[in-house]
């Protein structure tokens, strides 16, 4: 498919290639706007807005990068147009800031009862923001390292080693739950 | 969950093989790294519950976090905002075309304020040509002591003088103006 489109890029048929691109990449470009903005009707948005600007910019991709790499950076740089736009948010980047500390606290001591899966998301978003795309972009790939380095522009090295740390802090968070449990 | 387990587990697995176990639960560990680690675990009771409970939150993070999927008429959005900016001009076009406007507007100004130069020059050295020659019929003798023109030059001839004087000076101003858009509006 991508010879296809490649194909046509270099004849200057920017509609057609266009045309192949959209469910090519749609998809993906969508999981990865949903990794980062954790909410489906902006992640969507999100990807028309991508996908708009690929069309405009489409008769000024040279090739020098990888077709998928170059949307991909588009789709990260619409998500975070979108996060500043939200602003004031709250950041979990730094594992020992304030919030994730509260955050890791609201969920160790979370309310009796509450459903496995509620726990599970809110042992996620105790993440910082980061890991929590990994982790979201991994499962939504299906497990591949491979596609969410591509789609996060990292090397596979630090993928692996975000991923590692994440499930370890996961680990780490539900740990006491287990206990209890137990 | 039984106490010991729990007790293993609180203790982690073997600090070098923490890695390669969560490598191992994704499939993803070279076979031969996988085969050694699979050997360790026999005889490690750590590792074996670490690897456990990383295949119990795998398990539960495929299943458990949100799969969303787009609309159904996603496609037919798209298409639609790309039909609308299709029927936008293309901008450096719509750039070009005003400043061809543009300068059709100056060059159309330019030529209006050159006839309106002319037709002003024309008047205003009929009205100071006039006056000189009325002054000449009145006071003869007056303009020649003031030297404004050559002894016993007639009216007819101060007049003509006078008219290309002031379409000299005419000219001479517009030539020195610079011609932009302010200047040819204002006048």
């Amino acid at each position: 498919m991508d010879a296809a489109i490649e194909g046509h890029l270099a004849a200057g048929r920017h509609a057609r290639a266009f045309d192949l691109i959209v469910p090519e990449f749609r998809d993906r470009v969508f999981r990865l706007s949903y990794s980062i903005l954790k909410d489906r009707a902006s992640a969507e948005d999100a990807t028309q807005e991508t996908l708009v600007r690929v069309w405009k910019a489409l008769p000024g991709f040279d090739g020098r990068a990888a077709l998928g790499t170059w949307i991909y950076a588009i789709t990260r740089n619409t998500c975070l147009m979108e996060l500043r736009r939200r602003r004031p948010t709250v950041s979990f980047d730094d594992p020992d800031s304030m919030e994730a500390q509260h955050a890791a606290t609201n969920i160790a001591t979370g309310p009796a009862g509450d459903p496995e899966h509620d726990n599970l998301l809110r042992l996620v978003a105790a993440l910082p923001a980061n890991q929590q795309q990994a982790v979201r972009l991994f499962y939504l790939e299906d497990r591949s390292y491979e596609a969410v380095a591509e789609s996060l522009g990292m090397p596979l090295g630090t993928v692996k080693n975000l991923l590692f740390r994440a499930r370890k802090r996961l680990m780490e968070l539900a740990r006491p739950e287990e206990v209890q449990a137990a | 969950m039984n106490h010991s387990n729990d007790y293993t587990l609180a203790l982690g697995p073997c600090v070098d093989q923490e890695f390669d176990l969560v490598e191992l639960a994704d499939g993803s560990l070279e076979p031969g790294r996988a085969l050694r680690l699979r050997q360790h675990m026999e005889h490690c009771v750590r590792c074996r519950n670490y690897a456990a409970a990383i295949g119990r939150l795998d398990a539960s993070l495929a299943t458990g976090l949100p799969r969303p999927q787009l609309s159904p008429d996603f496609d037919a959005r798209l298409q639609a905002r790309i039909a609308e900016l299709r029927r936008v001009p293309d901008r450096a076009a719509a750039i070009a075309a005003a400043e061809r406007e543009h300068a059709e507007m100056l060059q159309a100004l330019r030529r209006a304020l050159n006839w309106r130069a002319v037709l002003n020059a024309a008047a205003l050295g009929s009205v100071v040509g006039g006056t000189l020659v009325g002054l000449e019929s009145f006071a003869p003798g007056l303009l020649e002591s003031l030297g404004l023109v050559r002894p016993g030059s007639n009216a007819t001839a101060t007049f003509f003088i006078t008219l290309a004087a002031v379409f000299a000076a005419y000219g001479l101003y517009f030539a020195r103006r610079p011609a932009s858009a302010p200047t040819l509006l204002v006048g």
